[in-house]
């Protein structure tokens, strides 16, 4: 097919490298990432979410050997993202407000002490500065972890390894696969309806009503062509045998090596063990799931 | 090619209907197709030919259900009950689409998938990898990602995972209509090396056939009614086609429909057998002594009188993806009012984006792209609307409207005009391009044809000078696209500005007055289209191929130096007429 309009951005996707993420079985890999983003989301205490993502970051350079910039280049966004949110909740909250409505109630019955000064109107505390930068350091330690997964591993070789060692169904498998392939093409198509659209005169709705309207007339044209396309690359695979055994085989094996179980086991164990360590010095003061 | 006695594809009363469906798309369909043939199936768009080859590789009605009626036998096995994947290995397909036939990210990868699923051993997937991709001569892109292959290498690569399955029947299903000429070129080229192999059977379905049918043991004729109206060899079908099945839209070489012309108008070819290709064709041509006349010096092409009004003007435009690529490098283009311009390449070298920078898509710098002398950054979208029309390559991206008569009143409803002024147009419009009995239908409802005409409509009805056209022919038979070219013709003849871009080398010897090459995001050549054929130079490079009817005129000239192009079948009659009346007012 061919492609009207701006191609997609793409920089959040794997990166081809030979490091030793690279080479680690892509389900353990997928665990650990798991294991790591949800212990961040129990934490809302700003050095120890600095601590592990500091970990992340070793991992990402220096084992998976991810270029900066192409960090940085993903991470520009979100690092503009909670810088808001820093500023919001340093602004935001007031040791007044009854507890239901203080962001900070959490860093506030901690030992942080009480400290406040005036930026003009705006007035800055230091629970809120606490409590903002964990946020903040939250949402960035989530993404360099989830980008410590996705630069590192081939889809394809991930589905495989769900397949061979989760024993996940093949036939779901090669389903997320191929919606994982039909993204660009559905982005490319999305983007030639929106110039088609725009042409005629339709797109220039500054209302959030009328823009939701055009999104929707939008949808008609693409989900048509989507379906299309997707039984369009049903029967072609159906064409090549697919489905036709219980198992297939594979060119390429993904392998679950020893050193991969021992690593991850050994990996995780520190974690917990650091995560545990932070709770006894009083670094995780707060155990709470919330944003 | 050896010929056994015993049919490999045998269809018996073969009739089906999509669960969904009225009506029956394949309609008491009987025909033997025997080992080592290469045969191709002709019929007008949407007649079912995909359909039947559907049910010749047991998709039908193995995976989609539908009224099945008749049999067909592969190799000796009844379909309905021989299991898919045992079909698979007998029967492949090329699809058209080279994008969704494909499930993985990698060259190697994507010949891998069918013998995985037949759960052969690495080895034996590794050596098929190895012996399908040397086939179709890809193997030096065995580990490359499949968005970096040009259209035509994706159709190989779809190829050779089709032959890692071994079957001993593939279909190709317009295999080259989403490609571009160089693109069209590589795919036949290995076809016509796979219609050498004895044990291979190939079942063609194509539109334009002037450079495959010389491979072609028999033709099959289709009709609209999926049913099988007549087969025989490839000369007697094309002189059939001519005869009796003018309305089912087919397409036949063009050195085909000139020596029909000429037969019939000249008492001493009656006789002769028509040519199917360029070489034939000469043979053909030289039974006439007034083909030798036909020069330079006796006969003028008529001059295009030079409008001195500039309907568009490009200066020094560039324009860069945001992800880095220059898409166009420093383009300089005028459009002529009244010009009838084609734009070409291959794909991905421009044509799109810049057509798309002329009416305002992208964000451009100011003082880059003028129409009538204004710059369009200081023009709103309906100002650009009012003058430039662009009609989409796939027209379904533009409908807007539930029914078709608000489709094309659209325009005009959001720039006001009266109710009664709309409902007069809009039922003009309508009436001109043969829609006026769908005005309540869903415009997604309509036929490819029909959906084209409705974009070309919606464009018309608030009358643009310009009018640009994508691919105005893709997808379309030979019945379609006569109508829509013959209605840019009418309009441009009226003084209306068209610019089309196209892959279609035959339409822009017919149509175009003037072409611009594009070739990697520059325009290489922007000039007459008598000149562009003489340029070897700019055609290689850009990757085109000259038309048939051009190869031939080229060819004569050796004999007949003078010898004028014939740019269409039609024009030769001109040609002779003129050359006749020369010689009798003399």
């Amino acid at each position: 097919m061919k492609k009207i309009g701006l191609p997609r951005y793409r920089t959040f996707e794997y990166l081809e490298a030979d490091s030793f993420l690279h080479r680690l079985n892509p389900t353990l890999k997928f665990f650990i990432t798991i294991i790591i983003i949800l212990l961040g989301a129990t934490i809302l205490d700003p050095l120890p979410l600095l601590i592990f993502m500091f970990i992340g970051l070793i991992m990402i350079f220096i084992v998976g050997q991810i270029p900066v910039k192409v960090y940085l280049k993903v991470m520009s966004f979100f690092l503009f993202l909670s810088t808001m949110y820093f500023v919001f909740y340093s602004i935001i909250y007031s040791p007044e407000a009854p507890p239901a409505f203080q962001f900070g109630r959490i860093a506030r019955e901690t030992i942080i002490p009480h400290i406040e000064f005036r930026l003009g109107i705006l007035r800055v505390t230091s629970e809120g500065m606490y409590f903002g930068s964990a946020v903040a350091l939250r949402i960035l330690n989530t993404l360099t972890w989830a980008m410590m997964f996705i630069f590192t591993t081939h889809p394809k070789l991930f589905i495989i390894s769900l397949i061979q060692h989760m024993k996940l169904n093949y036939k779901v498998g090669f389903a997320i696969f191929a919606g994982y392939r039909f993204m660009p093409l559905l982005n490319s198509e999305l983007e030639s309806i929106r110039i088609a659209h725009a042409v005629r005169g339709y797109g220039e709705k500054t209302t959030l009503k009328g823009r939701f309207k055009e999104f929707m007339r939008y949808t008609i044209p693409l989900f048509a062509s989507a379906i299309r396309k997707a039984q369009r690359t049903a029967i072609a695979m159906e064409s090549k045998a697919f489905g036709a055994f219980p198992k297939r085989t594979y060119l390429t094996d993904v392998k679950l090596n020893k050193i991969d179980v021992v690593f991850t086991l050994l990996f995780l164990t520190i974690i917990i063990a650091l995560y545990i360590l932070m709770i006894k010095l009083g670094l995780i003061r707060s155990l709470i799931i919330s944003f | 090619m050896v010929v056994t006695e015993k049919p490999i594809i045998e269809v018996k009363n073969l009739s089906f209907k999509y669960i969904d469906s009225q009506h029956l798309v394949l309609d008491n369909i009987n025909l033997k197709i025997y080992e080592g043939e290469t045969v191709l199936i002709l019929g007008p768009s949407g007649c079912g030919k995909s359909t039947l080859a559907l049910c010749l590789n047991g998709i039908i009605p193995h995976a989609i259900k539908g009224d099945m009626k008749g049999e067909v036998i592969i190799d000796g096995v009844n379909t309905k009950y021989c299991s898919l994947h045992e079909l698979t290995q007998k029967v492949g397909i090329v699809f058209q689409d080279p994008e969704t036939q494909f499930c993985t990210l990698y060259v190697e990868d994507e010949v891998a998938f069918g013998p995985e699923n037949l759960c052969l051993s690495k080895e034996e997937i590794e050596k098929r990898i190895n012996q399908s991709l040397k086939q179709v001569e890809l193997l030096k892109h065995i580990k490359t990602r499949l968005d970096k292959l040009s259209g035509g290498e994706k159709q190989r690569l779809a190829l050779a995972a089709i032959l890692a399955m071994n079957p001993k029947i593939i279909i190709f299903d317009e295999p080259t209509s989403n490609l571009d000429p160089s693109g069209t070129n590589n795919v036949f080229s290995i076809i016509k090396k796979m219609s050498e192999d004895p044990t291979k059977t190939i079942v063609l379905i194509e539109h334009k056939i002037d450079d495959i049918i010389d491979i072609v043991n028999r033709v099959f004729i289709m009709n609209a009614n999926g049913t099988i109206i007549d087969s025989g060899p490839p000369r007697e079908i094309i002189e059939r086609v001519s005869e009796k099945y003018k309305e089912l839209g087919i397409w036949i070489p063009q050195v085909s429909e000139l020596a029909i012309f000429l037969r019939e108008h000249y008492d001493i070819l009656r006789n002769e057998t028509i040519p199917l290709t360029v070489e034939e064709a000469i043979n053909f041509l030289d039974k006439l002594n007034i083909i030798e006349k036909l020069t330079r010096s006796q006969y003028m092409i008529k001059k295009i009188e030079k409008p001195s009004e500039v309907a568009i003007s490009i200066k020094d435009l560039e324009f860069r993806y945001p992800d880095g690529t220059l898409a166009l490098k420093r383009v300089n283009l005028e459009v002529l009012k009244g010009d009838f311009l084609a734009i070409v390449g291959g794909n991905g070298s421009g044509k799109t984006t810049l057509a798309l920078c002329i009416i305002g898509a992208f964000p451009i710098p100011k003082g880059r792209v003028y129409i009538n002398g204004k710059d369009i950054t200081s023009m709103t979208r309906y100002e650009i609307a009012k003058e430039v029309g662009y009609v989409f390559q796939y027209p379904e991206h533009q409908f807007i409207e539930a029914k078709v008569f608000d489709e094309v009143a659209f325009s005009l409803k959001v720039r006001k005009v009266s109710l009664e002024e709309i409902e007069k147009r809009v039922t003009n419009i309508l009436k001109l391009f043969s829609l006026d009995k769908y005005a309540s239908s869903n415009p997604f409802i309509l036929s490819q044809g029909e959906k084209r005409r409705l974009s070309v409509a919606t464009m018309l009805i608030v009358e643009p000078n310009i009018l640009i056209l994508d691919e105005p022919t893709f997808g379309q038979d030979e019945q379609n696209s006569r109508y829509i070219m013959e209605l840019l013709k009418k309009l441009n003849e009226k003084g209306k500005t068209i610019i089309m871009i196209t892959h279609d080398m035959n339409l822009v010897a017919k149509y175009a007055k003037t072409v611009a090459v594009m070739s990697n995001g520059e325009i290489i050549f922007n000039g007459t289209v008598e000149e562009l054929f003489e340029r070897d130079d700019v055609m290689n490079e850009a990757k085109l191929f000259p038309p048939p009817l051009i190869r031939l005129s080229r060819i004569l000239k050796h004999k007949y130096p003078n010898f004028i192009n014939i740019k269409y079948p039609e024009a030769i009659i001109e040609m002779i007429i003129n050359e006749e009346n020369r010689f009798t007012t003399i």
